[in-house]
């Protein structure tokens, strides 16, 4: 198949094109499977393969894809996809340019001990069936376990000269357990199951004895939660837990510093950014405890894909430094466009985050892994015993952020009231709010590498026609100061 | 002649359907295939201008109570390698374990149901075409400190079953098309502003008049005075785009049969019965695929289900919801009903302003005017509480004239509260996109007052900058 594809690019390149890419997806399966209080819900296999061609013509981008593998088929795509680029040129202000990056020949395999592929349908149900036992309880109304695994092998050539393939296994695991509550109304617990950053990403992970240790916590946290007092209306100090952390560090860190929704691409459909390229190496975006990064080198998450699909190697990016804002999310095309349009060189080099969801996507800016750093603050325990007034929080139940992601609303599953240090119960319905800017700069207590864990992200959606990503969240248990919840 | 597509794929699914009853085997076969084009525009320059085209066979085997299911991408041509899947399904299938609960598969649909309505227009659109509105909208606000944004969608899809309890599989073609045109205006707080458009075929799209709106829109935001407002209760007229929006998720929430089975939305099996009046009177919504006010009427779903007439409320009374899946009706003890993944809405039409000067006029006291509601989410299911904020021009209306524009606004209410304290619905019916971009193509629109007046509605804030 590589072959195939160098005579693609080549065909390409004789076309005059002014760069040109192909993605090849050679192997492309999913296998999912759900259960639902002791039954198989769902077992379904997935297959695909197909490629897509990008190409740079006058300064535009073009892009076609297609699923027939044939060599004919291919060149019949490419030339779609000049087409296309011929088109997009009639309307730009600005050609696009592409910032330097190594030629690469190279190869990336996610670090995996068991290929979820190799072991039996039956190993799987039983396993799964056995996590579903363990979570049950009279008072509940479903329960399940669900998992999906997936494969992709995928080969990258450019007409620069890389050459790059992507050997990718990913495992995407939950619990979930639903009961109704003293007011008649239904509450919930999930878990997506965190990844370890150092460790693997195979079918191991499912038969961890961690992962029965989940089940008996989350089944005693809904039972809890069924006769829980709500939340009441107050501004008062809130504790994030792993899930919780993860959810806000993603749409109002995350999302508020991708490049092109910075300088306006998503605008039409997702939005905008409050940060402008004027913010960058000038805005405290929180307090000093705020360390944070798009760390696509992170060993083991479903972030780390080794290359982007611009076939920039994985980087390390320091998004904000102790509270000042200094990079972005970035690729190859919008650093070169926003350095222009700013008249300073505030991007050096691309952070290799342009990626898209399947074959028959274009690439966009998507997050890889956007971490904050552990901090100094002792353990939960200790941010627990600092707290005098608040809340703890976990795992998200809806998310609803302003359009420049200057504001947000989010709700929880789970929460347990903190007074004098100490938990006092466990609060239902709770939901937290602020403006964004003022809620990262309220961070006054972060917690050590005992808190710090990596969850990974499955549905991140971004883009028209839109992309869902696989990403991934490291970050510590954080405290946050004079919060509003319950509205 | 060259014969049509879905005929070659009717035979495909014929002589897989012949091969699975010879091998014994018991199940459905859906084919989907998709032709996507897309522009998109962002900062006045085309950003995005790719073409997809997908093709997929879904495969759903059961024997007795055992059940399994896989997809894969195919041509039509390619019977062998749908034929190894269907035995490697199969061959899995032993090893599935027994579900209590599920019913023998049934028979899809049978008749005179095939509809061949796409446009080959959209099918083989030229992406000039999609890329001159963008140019063109360029060239009218040359003179403005605008930045345009936006997409352009267009496309056909297709759609087959049949299983081995049935002779002949039914197909479906349709095709459609979707713009959304977003106006910043870089010299008022970057305000945004924006059109959108929706239609089933080329002949509907209209360029000069969507320009031409987006042009009144814009003199109307540029006119106005920002000021801000104290978070309270204010009465509400919502634009046909922000009404269907709340519709939508009405819809999942309160008319979607699993979640009411399972007690998962604003309405629950064991309290609220088909026949209970839950909501304000001037509220009717059907599904009609043969509507003349809908677009994509789909005359069977591609769960297989035959679609007619289905009323959902009727003033104000539930009269049905959604059951499409099989297996949470078999959990259940439900039949099949429709298919609400191919649903048309419509929120029926009531006496209210048709255009938006007769509606500012109908305004004395101080009314707030929202266009759209972004990232609009559920913050509790079972009471129906949702949040999301107002975007693209949020406008203070009194005494008969648009008094000042706002910044986005946040709602925190209830489904519940919303849809029973509504004062009128417009005259006038509007159709708005809903097709989202997950997956494989597959048109959506409800078709929604162009304005709805509803009283009460919670506003809690917003981050204006200062």
């Amino acid at each position: 198949m590589i072959s195939q594809a160098r005579n693609v690019i080549d065909f390409l390149t004789k076309q005059g094109v002014e760069y040109a890419d192909i993605r090849i997806h050679e192997l492309d399966e999913a296998e999912h499977i759900s259960t639902m209080k002791g039954d198989v819900e769902k077992y379904e296999l997935i297959s695909q393969q197909g490629y897509g061609i990008r190409v740079l013509v006058n300064g535009a981008w073009g892009f076609a894809s297609s699923e027939v593998m044939t060599a004919q088929a291919m060149e019949q795509a490419g030339k779609q996809a000049i087409e296309k680029a011929q088109a997009a040129s009639q309307f730009i202000q600005q050609k696009i340019e592409l910032s330097d990056k190594p030629c690469v020949n190279s190869h990336y395999r996610s670090p995996c001990e068991i290929d979820p592929f190799s072991v039996s349908s039956q190993t799987k149900l039983k396993r799964l069936l056995q996590l579903d036992s363990q979570l049950g309880d009279e008072k509940f109304d479903y329960w399940g376990v669900s998992a999906s695994f997936y494969k992709r092998h995928i080969i990258y050539v450019d007409s620069e000269g890389s050459e790059i393939r992507r050997e990718l296994i990913e495992l995407d695991a939950k619990l979930y357990a639903y009961a109704t509550d003293i007011d008649g109304q239904q509450q919930k617990r999930t878990f997506v199951m965190p990844q370890y950053a150092d460790g693997t990403t195979g079918w191991e992970n499912l038969l961890n004895d961690a992962q029965i240790d989940h089940t008996q916590r989350l089944r005693s946290e809904l039972l809890s939660l069924l006769d829980a007092p709500r939340c009441q209306v107050e501004t008062c100090d809130v504790i994030l837990l792993p899930e919780m952390m993860a959810l806000q560090t993603h749409e109002t860190i995350g999302h508020a510093l991708e490049l092109d929704r910075i300088l306006g691409y998503e605008l039409s459909y997702a939005g905008g950014s409050h940060v402008d390229l004027d913010d960058f190496g000038q805005l405290q975006f929180g307090s000093h405890k705020l360390t944070a990064r798009a760390d696509g080198t992170v060993p083991n998450s479903p972030g780390s894909i080794g290359f982007d699909d611009d076939g920039v190697p994985a980087r390390n990016v320091t998004l904000i430094e102790k509270g000042l804002l200094k990079d972005a999310i970035t690729s190859r095309q919008m650093i070169m466009e926003a350095n222009a349009k700013a008249g300073r060189a505030i991007f050096s080099a691309s952070g290799a985050t342009s990626r898209a969801q399947s074959y028959s996507n274009l690439p966009i800016e998507r997050m890889n892994n956007i971490n904050i750093d552990a901090g100094q603050d002792g353990d939960l325990e200790a941010i627990i015993a600092a707290t005098k007034n608040g809340i703890l929080l976990e795992t998200p139940c809806s998310w609803s952020i302003g359009s420049n992601r200057e504001n947000f609303h989010f709700a929880t599953e789970i929460a347990w009231k903190i007074k004098d240090g100490k938990i006092a119960h466990v609060v239902r319905n709770a939901t937290y709010r602020g403006d964004s800017l003022t809620f990262w700069h309220s961070l006054d207590q972060v917690g050590d590498e005992s808190t710090w864990q990596l969850q990974p992200v499955f549905m991140c959606g971004k883009g028209q026609p839109n992309q869902i990503m696989r990403l991934g969240h490291g970050i510590p248990v954080c405290r946050f100061k004079n919060v509003q919840v319950g509205e | 002649m060259a014969k049509h597509p879905m005929i070659n794929i009717a035979d495909t699914l014929i002589t897989l359907n012949a091969f699975m009853r010879q091998q014994g085997i018991c199940g459905s076969l859906t084919y989907r295939h998709e032709v996507s084009h897309m522009v998109r525009c962002g900062r006045s320059q085309i950003s995005l201008n790719v073409s997809e085209e997908g093709e997929k066979f879904f495969i759903e085997l059961q024997q007795g109570q055992r059940k399994i299911s896989g997809s894969t991408t195919a041509q039509a041509g390619d019977v062998d390698k749908i034929q190894a899947l269907i035995l490697a399904l199969n061959e899995r299938l032993q090893y599935m374990p027994q579900v209590e609960h599920l019913t023998p598969m049934q028979a899809i649909a049978q008749g005179d149901l095939d509809r061949f309505n796409g446009d080959e227009q959209l099918h083989t659109i030229d992406s000039q075409r999609l890329v001159d509105l963008f140019k063109q909208t360029h060239q009218h606000f040359a003179n403005e400190q605008v930045e345009i944004s936006g997409a352009f969608s267009a496309g056909t899809y297709r759609y087959a079953i049949i299983n081995t309890l049935v002779d002949n599989p039914i197909c479906y073609q349709g095709s459609d098309y979707n713009i959304e045109l977003v106006l910043q205006l870089l010299a008022q707080d970057k305000k945004e502003i924006r059109i959108a458009d929706v239609g089933e075929s080329l002949a509907q799209y209209q360029p000069n008049a969507l320009i031409a709106e987006l042009v009144r829109r814009y003199q109307l935001k540029l006119n106005t005075p920002r000021q801000d407002i104290p978070p309270g209760e204010y009465d509400v007229i919502f634009h046909a785009d922000a009404f269907a929006d709340l519709t939508n998720y009405l819809s999942y929430m309160a008319l979607h049969g699993e979640t009411y089975q399972y007690g998962m939305g604003m309405l629950q099996a064991n309290k609220h019965k088909l026949g209970d009046t839950l909501f304000d009177a001037s509220l009717t919504i059907s599904d009609d695929p043969n509507d003349p006010d809908t677009l994509f009427g789909r005359p069977v779903g591609i769960n297989g289900i035959a679609r007619g007439h289905f009323p959902l409320i009727t003033q104000g009374t539930l009269q049905n919801v959604y059951y499409s899946d099989k297996d949470d009706c078999d959990r259940f003890a439900c039949h099949r009903n429709n298919d609400m993944n191919v649903a048309s809405l419509k929120v029926h039409t009531g006496t209210g302003p048709a255009d938006f000067d007769a509606m500012v006029k109908s305004c004395s006291k101080p009314t707030l005017y929202i266009s759209f509601i972004h990232y609009m989410n559920i913050t509790h299911a079972a009471k129906g509480e949702f949040t999301g904020t107002s975007r693209f021009g949020t406008l203070l209306i009194e005494d008969g004239q648009v008094k000042a524009h706002l910044y986005n606004q946040r709602i925190n209410d209830s489904y519940h509260r919303i849809f029973n304290q509504i004062e009128w619905l417009s005259s006038q019916l509007s159709h708005v996109n809903m097709s989202n971009t997950y997956g494989m193509r597959n048109a959506s629109s409800i078709s929604c007052p162009q304005f709805v007046k509803v009283n009460k509605v919670n506003i809690t804030g917003s981050s204006a900058p200062s």
